[in-house]
């Protein structure tokens, strides 16, 4: 294989390629990334049996073969050397890399046992833009559930509802849910993506400012654009029927600036517990909503934001992280806070008449 | 093919042999062989990936093996399954998650081809003798469907008939798969039908419900005075039926009493087995309460139990709510409660004993048979008049434990020996008359 290539795209690919090869995996094969040039077009390509990546890059086909090798060492002389162009050979079993300033040579492996991409032929489609894909993995990404115990819920829900694109996560602790209007008619049905995976598929079209075509069937899902091609597992479980759990009526409700809000986590925060306990009270008397934490140990402190305020005073416990995490996903300068009584979740909104955010949060109980 | 099992591990053997123990770890190793039909062997996989590879890189020593331990062998197909000697280390983590407050979403996982919750089986269901018969229509409907066509189940709410419900299309399914089991209830149904109404799709709301082999209907009650959604039932049911499709529906209360249903669907309905499901009586109480204790490993002392069943009647639902604030305080207090925290915590659940004046429940009954309140106290003899007034006087003794003189005393200044015979009467004609019951339950209810 011999190929002349330009070496800032080539760094772009191998970059995300390198993110998806595996890295704890038995397989040499799967933790390597492949420059393929068999046929007049350069693919790089990895994966990690649950993500697979395949990145054309535009470059001159001299002679054609394909060879296997360490990403991550490539990446970093690529990155380190400055021209414009080079030309990448196999020669035997190394791959020598040639610029101007200087030459390397990379150890590599045969690709014979590189696995194909799977690619979803038929199934349910729907095209999304980068900068919306971007959005919803933002906006519920971080309520997904660390732990895969429950594959669902470590997974972003997506469903449509109209010609509204949804998108859910939940970890069981709080939960959020993304609505996104789509300018396409589609035809998905329900999809389940792991978040890490989906968060990858981000990254790699962030930017892109392109309409990504989605494929998905109930195994798998693809994802192109612009020649890219990135499919990741679909969780093939059910996903909780999360809308029955959303309090419909609320006893009190209050709106804030998402400023006034994020301030005082941050301040109580420091004199926080190991729960991560932040008390928070309303009062709709003193149109008030007051934060207080205490950790025997430090201290406490308490903050109250202004607002305006409707219904009947409550006090409930919460995990501030949980409260704080949302606030990434509003994007108006205020935003609600509802409560439905003492044990049920709260649930927050943007405060706008098109609201496309809803949040809930589980209190604590000790 | 007499064993599955032995059949792959042969062909995992040799192909062991010939590849990496890497290779083999990492496309070998969650493979199993799923069924075997016509010549045809079914391999399951973990993921496309592996279906990619094994389909092209190792099909030919794949089924090369498996001819020569089966020349019987035609062809290899690849499926993706799901995992499931995983799932089931996630039950005992699930477990220690459940310790910490989190929003109630293990009620929430709703098989979305048949509607039916997985929680939902005949080992959670607990059979006392108010639900044995119920229980036994419903396992005489799973062991030959059909037997019982339809199935009707009513009772209040709160007796457990969705649980029933759902258990029998559970369990069907569970025993069946291949059998097309669909749960609803019946508000949804009209929602459905008003839906396809609106946007003209009503043939294929038509197709979707032929096409089940069980078909359960719950809260069939819902349906009053949605003639357009009974017609539709009307002719779905004809549909089934006829192909010997089992049919289940549930209603808090007898088809012939249930207002504005139409006569074709109530004959239908009766048409095949009723079954009543009753309040649950003491003991069966106290196995439902113990049931409950155990599934969220909770202890109670005995006498707790006994109050608790004593105290908290009728609805399995009000039994589950005590226990749940029951749980909650004791971990909030971090103290085990006594006999008098549980009385005091369920002071608003437990059954009051009714304080109502004899005026009263003349004043009921005289309005329910639109009557004067006058009639029922005076010495009129009229047949419409007389019936109220054993009413009267039946509910007065069964349900007030007033004493027979003091009643004749009260509905003007009868005899005891008259009370004594109106109560008899009464009672004995409940044994027959199934629509004078209806009408007390329901004078009940108004009390």
């Amino acid at each position: 294989m011999k190929i002349e290539i330009i070496r800032e795209k080539l760094l772009g690919a191998v970059g995300f390629a390198e993110r998806v090869a595996g890295k704890h995996v038995s397989l040499p094969i799967l933790s390597s990334i492949v420059l393929d040039a068999s046929t007049d077009q350069v693919f790089v390509k990895a994966t990690n049996l649950d993500l697979g990546i395949e990145i054309p890059v535009a470059g001159k086909v001299f002679e054609k073969g394909s060879v296997a090798l360490s990403g991550g060492i490539l990446k970093s002389f690529l990155s380190n050397i400055g021209d414009k162009n080079i030309v990448l050979e196999v020669v035997e079993n190394t791959l020598s890399v040639v610029s101007e300033r200087g030459t390397a040579k990379i150890k590599t492996i045969p690709s014979d046992d590189f696995p194909q991409i799977p690619q979803v032929k038929d199934g349910d489609t729907f095209s999304i833009s980068s900068d919306d894909l971007s959005e919803i993995v933002k906006s519920v990404g971080y309520s997904a559930s660390i732990s895969t115990i429950k594959p669902e819920l470590s997974s972003i829900f997506i469903f449509l509802d109209g010609e509204t694109l949804v998108s859910v996560a939940t970890d069981s602790f709080r939960l959020a849910e993304k609505r996104i209007k789509l300018k396409k008619k589609s035809d998905l049905k329900e999809l389940l993506i792991p978040e890490k995976n989906i968060l990858e598929v981000s990254k790699v079209f962030e930017g892109l400012k392109k309409d990504i075509e989605v494929r998905s069937n109930k195994n798998q899902v693809s994802f192109f654009a612009d020649g890219i091609h990135v499919t990741s597992r679909a969780v093939d479980a059910v996903f909780p029927d999360y809308k029955q759990i959303i309090p419909k009526e609320f006893s009190s409700t209050c709106t804030i600036l998402k400023e006034d809000l994020a301030q005082a986590l941050k301040l109580t925060s420091a004199f926080s517990d190991n729960f991560n306990q932040v008390s928070v009270s309303l009062s709709a008397s003193n149109k008030t909503l007051s934060l207080k934490t205490k950790n025997n140990d430090i201290g406490e402190s308490e903050n109250s934001i202004k607002g305006s305020f409707s219904g009947v005073d409550v006090s409930i416990n919460f995990n501030h992280r949980y409260i704080y995490e949302c606030l990434q996903s509003i994007n108006t300068e205020s935003l609600s806070v509802n409560f439905a009584g003492a044990n049920r979740p709260a649930v927050i909104k943007e405060s706008s008449n098109n609201n496309t955010f809803t949040y809930l949060v589980m209190p604590m109980n000790r | 093919m007499e064993n599955k099992e032995i059949l792959w591990q042969k062909v995992l053997t040799e192909i062991e042999l010939t590849v990496s123990k890497a290779n083999f770890t990492t496309w070998f190793k969650d493979t199993f062989l799923l069924k075997v039909e016509e010549g045809v062997v079914y391999i399951g996989v973990p993921n496309a990936f592996v279906k990619d590879w094994l389909g092209n890189k190792y099909h030919k020593p794949i089924l090369k093996s498996l001819r020569d331990a089966d020349s019987g062998v035609r062809g290899v197909e690849y499926t993706i399954v799901k995992d499931e000697s995983r799932r089931k280390i996630d039950e005992k983590a699930k477990k220690e998650q459940e310790m910490h407050e989190s929003l109630p979403l293990s009620d929430l996982y709703i098989n979305k081809d048949d509607n039916l919750n997985p929680r939902y089986t005949f080992e959670t269901f607990v059979i006392g003798p108010f639900n044995e018969l119920a229980h036994a229509a419903a396992q005489a409907v799973i062991t030959k469907p059909a037997s019982y066509n339809p199935l009707f189940f009513y009772g209040d709410t709160g007796r457990g008939k969705t649980h029933l419900l759902q258990a029998i299309g559970n369990h069907i399914k569970k025993e069946n798969p291949n059998k097309k089991v669909f749960y609803l209830a019946s508000e949804k149904f009209y929602n459905e039908y008003s839906q396809a109404v609106q946007e003209g799709k009503i043939s294929a709301f038509k197709d979707k419900y032929k096409k089940y082999d069980l078909f359960i209907m719950d809260d069939i009650q819902f349906l009053a005075k949605k003639e357009k959604t009974q017609e539709e039932l009307f002719h779905l049911f004809n549909d089934l039926y006829e192909n010997g499709k089992q049919i289940v529906f549930s209603s808090d209360q007898h088809p012939n009493y249930i207002e504005d249903l139409e006569d074709r669907l109530k004959s239908r309905f009766v048409s095949g087995m009723i079954v009543d499901i009753p309040a649950p009586d003491y003991e069966s109480r106290t196995a439902i309460i113990k049931n409950k204790l155990s599934q969220r490993k909770f202890f109670l002392k005995d006498e707790a139990i006994d109050y608790l069943a004593s105290a908290v009647e009728g609805n399995i639902r009000e039994i589950e709510g005590v226990l749940n604030s029951i749980v909650c305080q004791t971990n909030l207090k971090g103290k085990d409660l006594d006999i008098n925290d549980i009385k005091h915590l369920i002071k608003d659940t437990a059954k009051p004993i009714k304080n109502i004046s004899v005026k009263e429940v003349v004043k009921v009954v005289a309005k329910f048979y639109d009557i004067q309140e006058g009639e029922i106290t005076n010495k009129s003899r009229k047949k419409e008049v007389v019936k109220p007034r054993q009413v009267v006087m039946y509910l007065l003794r069964e349900d007030f434990s007033i004493s027979y003189p003091s009643i004749g005393q009260k509905l003007g200044g009868r005899d005891h020996t008259t009370v004594i015979h109106s109560c008899e009467k009464v009672k004995n004609d409940l044994k027959n008359d199934a629509s004078l019951l209806q009408e007390i339950n329901q004078i009940r209810a108004m009390i």
